[in-house]
């Protein structure tokens, strides 16, 4: 997995979060405006994330449900529960793509069809409101695709070989297309550069600058007031002009060049009855097609005219047109009515001559825009999953689009293509081909649009760009502002605490150097030293290994978080009525502790709404507020966390609990007499008890009480039950904040050294041989006038050797409490108890059943940790 | 000398993305994660050749940061590029018209972005 | 970057739009001063609207073509 894809992910959780969490808020708050454009802005950049991935799936439903949310914000569509419910449930969805990436790199097959039946279903719920979709993309075709008629000075400026070379061009069959960029005045302050644009503008073949007014004085100049225009000829199309501007379209009027628009007479204007005479013979033979005769003529006049004067100009042209294009009568009329013009008739066809060319309305950016959508539309139809019913039709009416589209654009020779690749996707049933056609035809429309040429960029810069510019002789480092936060994959954290707590050890070998040197090597001032060195080095270990325990404190709101929802959720199945309240959410313990704590807590949440807090009308009779209240509050208290679920239900009714556990024979009839009201509500701790008079799908899932405490047993946790019948319940948990460091006893037993963790120990006592009575083979003795049952631990690891007692001939034990029974553990010694990292087994050692896990030794050993639990058990 | 670029976004995934295309590319990457701490960063002395920033962001938008990033010392002539979504032609336009060069359509790709970039910034 | 000498302005890389007020004051202070582009690759447009308020004499043109083409569109037209 790339860093980039871990980090989505990681990211992509905390916003899967905040959504669900704002939403919930959006239901108590369902105009608050800020809530709603928070919310879009979540679904907005999640969406963005997902879109430098290839989880089309995810991307495509999380579109959706930022385009739910965008009409939402514009007022378009009321928030209302159902909405969020479909949200919710989307998000849900997402998060389950989300862990699914992380597990497997990608997310099952399967998910695709869910992911279209929620998109379609956003997507109704958007247009349910909605019914404003884009037209038929052929019906304005034939509007869009009319040019402007150049307005170019700067043409007519242009030498008339320059032009006259542009018009073979043009009457080669080439397509020029003309551009103006006018700039607006203050477009260096936007980070504008028009002349870079035009530079890097493809295909160039004739460009002209200009000032839209007068210069002023050199004096009086502003340098940063753009008042340049701009203009060029290409040999690119409009679609690939307008991508290039794409900023600044605004700015650009573009046409398709036509030959009159290069046949600007230019020269001295003289009138002549030889002009009048000639014109009227033109007029009769363009009519007459008579070609021949018309340039005949018009080259006899040419003779006869100074080639500086005008009328020499426009027969020049004249002459070309009649070489180039013999056919094209219409530009051989405008030359001819030219001459007209200056010979002093009055022609009505002069005025109507632009309008024989296909007019129209100017080239519209928001048009372009439109064509642009359009184009998107049909990629993302094409995209639509498969469903072989609808295909044929959708593949048909993307074609008719693409056709009317590629029509407005003026690019019809691209038609024959679209109908090649339409007929071999109906053929194959597939869009595959027609997306390809799209991708191919119209590149620069691509599904990531960039520029369509980079023109000819200039070198690169040897010399540092300009460095006048103020600093404030401060540092970067100096001002940042907002909180610093870094997040780290988990496992470099492990590792950092790997690491410092083989430091925390590996320091522990110095006293040992000391002494060495002093009684081995007699070395006194050296050990000295060492000792003083390793004052230091302990102190700096001990502040490393507590920077690092904060590290790895997690916020309880963690588990919380998911609380608002659960309860939401499940009261609304069961038609209860249940308020909330969180406390102490910043509350912090270590990493694993609080993951520990998910699992459990939840159960409890679980079972207080399903059996502890009542319905509406059952509260109401019993004379409570119909709504219930559901407390959760972290408290810390020294090193410990206390958390507290308190609901004001029916509570835990003891006899009621006495009853059942009599049924199912959990205890023996007289010590149930002897039960006090408390020890029979902790009976619900005990394996296989469930209260629920029915097993609900809510909490009667096989899981009881008993589970929750041996769950947070495991992180050394306790767990307490008070409870009022009628009143409510109460939970108390109490955990450790860290657990990183285990204070263990070192003992000996067949020639080994093992660890236990002193939490397990009670006490630790020497049971003298004699002291030892056999009962049914159980060797037993008698501790604290309780008789406690003894358990070689040779035994135990299933090591043939007896217990050694020591010198007096009594055996060392450790007496550890098993549930509420004392249980003794022979071994050969005692030794030190020392604070150690414990290492959970890795690897096929974690199998192994008795051990806690090991820890690494000041002298190097490795320290094998037991757990006495498991070996009992 | 390498550019530099300041890379505003409040999602750290579109940061590391941009950030790794845009080092590979050469250039000299600034971050920061919203508009407050641009400003900021600008304020302290970064000079960047171009500015890439998100538009939806919490503290201060991206809107807002182009309008603060203009009225600043050194950076009124300095290439501004909006990270936008497809759907947000309103947003460029709001952006264009208070500064911005151009924009940048979310996902952006190595290729597109180098490109852009080297249409905006002379001598990229 | 641009080197002021005492008739000429040597325009060499980049000569970017912040330098387009040093070359009009330049520009305002030596009315006859000429301006070396050869090593010019680019000058943003406020310098190039400078070069053509002031027309100053071009010692040499730009070897960058594209450039070159157009600052001679500019600077060359009749008008």
């Amino acid at each position: 997995m790339t860093p980039l894809l871990q980090q989505f992910l990681s990211e992509a959780r905390d916003f899967l979060q905040s959504i669900g969490e704002k939403l919930l808020q959006l239901e108590d708050r369902p105009g608050d405006a800020e809530l709603i454009t928070e919310l879009f802005r979540l679904v907005h950049t999640l969406k963005g994330n997902s879109g430098l991935f290839d989880f089309p799936e995810l991307s495509g439903v999380l579109h959706a449900a930022e385009d739910l949310m965008d009409a939402v914000r514009d007022g378009r569509i009321a928030f209302a529960r159902g909405l969020a419910d479909q949200l919710l449930e989307t998000m849900d969805f997402v998060a389950i793509l989300i862990e699914e990436i992380e597990s497997n790199g990608v997310y099952a097959t399967a998910r695709r069809q869910e992911a279209q039946r929620l998109t379609q279903s956003l997507r109704n719920a958007v247009s349910r409101e909605e019914t404003a979709e884009p037209e038929p993309p052929a019906a304005d075709a034939a509007e869009t695709a009319a040019p402007t008629e150049p307005r170019s000075r700067a043409l007519a400026g242009t030498p008339e070989p320059e032009r006259m070379a542009l018009y073979r061009r043009l009457a080669a069959g080439e397509r020029l297309t003309w551009a103006a960029y006018r700039p607006e005045e203050e477009c260096f302050f936007k980070g504008e550069d028009p002349l870079y644009q035009l530079i890097q503008a493809p295909d160039c073949c004739w460009r002209a600058v200009s000032a839209r007014e007068a210069w002023p004085a050199i004096a009086e100049l502003d340098a940063y007031r753009c008042i340049l225009d701009f203009e060029l000829i290409t040999t690119r199309g409009e679609a690939e002009l307008l991508e290039h501007f794409r900023y600044t379209q605004d700015q650009l009027e573009l046409a398709a060049l036509r030959p009159w628009d290069l046949m600007e007479p230019v020269g001295e204007r003289v009138e002549g009855p030889a002009l009048a005479d000639f014109v009227q013979a033109a007029r009769e033979r363009l009519a007459a097609g008579d070609r021949e005769g018309l340039e005949c003529a018009a080259r006899t006049l040419l003779e006869l005219t100074a080639s500086d004067q005008r009328v020499a100009s426009i027969l020049r042209w004249l002459l070309l047109a009649l070489e180039l294009e013999p056919a094209s009568v219409e530009t051989h009329a405008r030359l001819i009515e030219t001459l007209a013009a200056d010979a002093g008739e009055t022609l009505a066809s002069h005025a109507a001559a632009p309008e024989t060319g296909a007019a129209g309305p100017p080239e519209d950016p928001d048009r372009v825009a439109v064509q642009r959508e359009l184009w998107e539309v049909q990629r993302e139809i094409l995209a639509l999953p498969d469903a072989p019913d609808w295909l044929p039709g959708r593949l048909r009416a993307v074609t008719a689009s693409l056709a009317g589209l590629v029509t407005s654009l003026g690019r019809e020779e691209l038609l024959p293509g679209l109908d090649a690749a339409s007929e071999q996707a109906l053929a194959s049933a597939d869009a595959a081909p027609l997306h390809h056609w799209m991708e191919t035809a119209w590149p620069e429309w691509g599904p990531a649009p960039g520029l369509t040429s980079g023109g000819p960029a200039p070198t690169a810069l040897t010399t540092p760009p300009s460095d006048d510019e103020p600093k404030f002789g401060r540092r970067a480092e100096d001002a940042l502002p907002g909180p610093r936060i870094l997040k780290v994959d988990q496992g470099k954290v492990d590792r950092l605490m790997g690491l410092i707590g083989e430091m925390v050890v590996a320091k522990n070998a110095l006293p040992y150097l000391a002494a060495r040197a002093e009684t081995q090597f007699g070395a006194r001032e050296m050990s000295r030293e060492i000792k003083a060195q390793y004052a230091v080095i302990n102190r700096i270990a001990e502040d490393m290994q507590d920077a690092i325990m904060q590290v790895r404190m997690t916020p309880i709101s963690f588990v919380f978080q998911r609380f608002p929802r659960l309860v939401r959720d499940l009261t609304r199945k069961m038609g209860k009525e249940v308020k909330l309240v969180m406390e102490g959410e910043d509350t912090e313990a270590d990493k694993h502790i609080i993951e520990c704590l998910t699992d459990p807590m939840i159960h409890i949440v679980r079972n207080s709404l399903d059996h502890g807090l009542e319905t509406p009308e059952e509260r109401r009779g019993a004379g409570k507020p119909p709504t219930g209240k559901l407390t959760i509050r972290a408290v810390q208290e020294s090193d410990r966390v206390r958390i507290e679920i308190a609901d004001d239900g029916r509570g835990i009714d003891p006899e009621h609990i006495r009853r059942k556990a009599r049924e199912r024979g959990l205890i023996d009839e007289s010590r149930l007499e002897r039960l006090s009201d408390q020890e029979a509500i902790d009976l619900v701790f005990a394996a296989g008890f469930s209260t629920a008079e029915q097993v609900t799908d809510l909490s009667g899932r096989g899981v009881g009480m008993d589970v929750v405490r041996s769950a947070i047993a495991k992180v050394k946790g306790t767990i307490d039950l008070k409870s009022q019948p009628g009143v409510g319940t109460r939970l108390r948990l109490s955990l450790p904040l860290s657990m990183a460091v285990t204070n263990v006893m070192i003992i000996r037993s067949h020639g080994q050294q093992f660890g236990v963790p002193m939490d397990d120990v009670i006490e630790t006592v020497r049971v003298d041989s004699a002291a030892i009575r056999t009962i049914k083979r159980h060797r037993t003795a008698v501790l604290r006038s309780r008789i406690v049952p003894l358990v070689p631990l040779n035994e135990l690891l299933g090591l043939p050797d007896p217990p050694r007692p020591n010198g007096d001939g009594a055996y060392a034990t450790l007496v550890v409490r098993i549930g509420k029974e004392p249980i003794g553990i022979m071994v050969d010694d005692f030794r030190e108890t020392v604070d150690i990292i414990l290492k959970p087994m890795a690897g096929i050692l974690d199998g192994i059943k008795g051990y806690a896990g090991s820890a690494l030794m000041g002298d190097g050993s490795v320290l094998l940790v037991l757990d006495p639990k498991d070996l009992l058990s | 000398m390498s550019k530099t670029i300041l890379v505003v976004d409040d999602s750290a995934t579109m940061v590391m993305s941009l950030k790794a295309s845009l080092e590979m590319a050469g250039f000299k990457v600034e971050t920061a994660n919203d508009g407050v701490q641009a400003v900021g960063k600008l304020k302290s002395g970064v000079k960047p050749d171009l500015i890439i920033t998100d538009i939806n962001m919490p503290n201060m938008g991206g809107i807002d940061f182009i309008r603060a990033a203009r009225g600043l010392p050194g950076l009124r002539f300095t290439p501004i590029l909006a990270l936008t979504t497809e759907s947000q032609q309103a947003k460029r336009d709001e952006a264009k018209k208070l500064g911005a060069t151009g924009w940048l359509v979310k996902p952006v790709g190595g290729a597109d972005l180098l490109k852009v970039i080297k249409q905006v910034l002379p001598g990229a | 970057m641009m080197e002021l000498r005492k008739t000429t302005a040597v325009i060499t890389d980049l000569l970017t739009v912040e330098e387009a007020e040093t070359l009009l004051e330049w520009l305002q202070k030596h009315p006859r001063g000429k301006l070396d582009l050869a090593g010019c690759t680019h000058l943003h447009t406020a310098n190039l609207q400078v070069l053509m308020a002031a027309r100053p004499q071009i010692s040499a043109w730009p070897e960058n073509e594209t450039l070159a083409a157009w600052l001679r569109a500019a600077l060359c037209s009749q008008e």
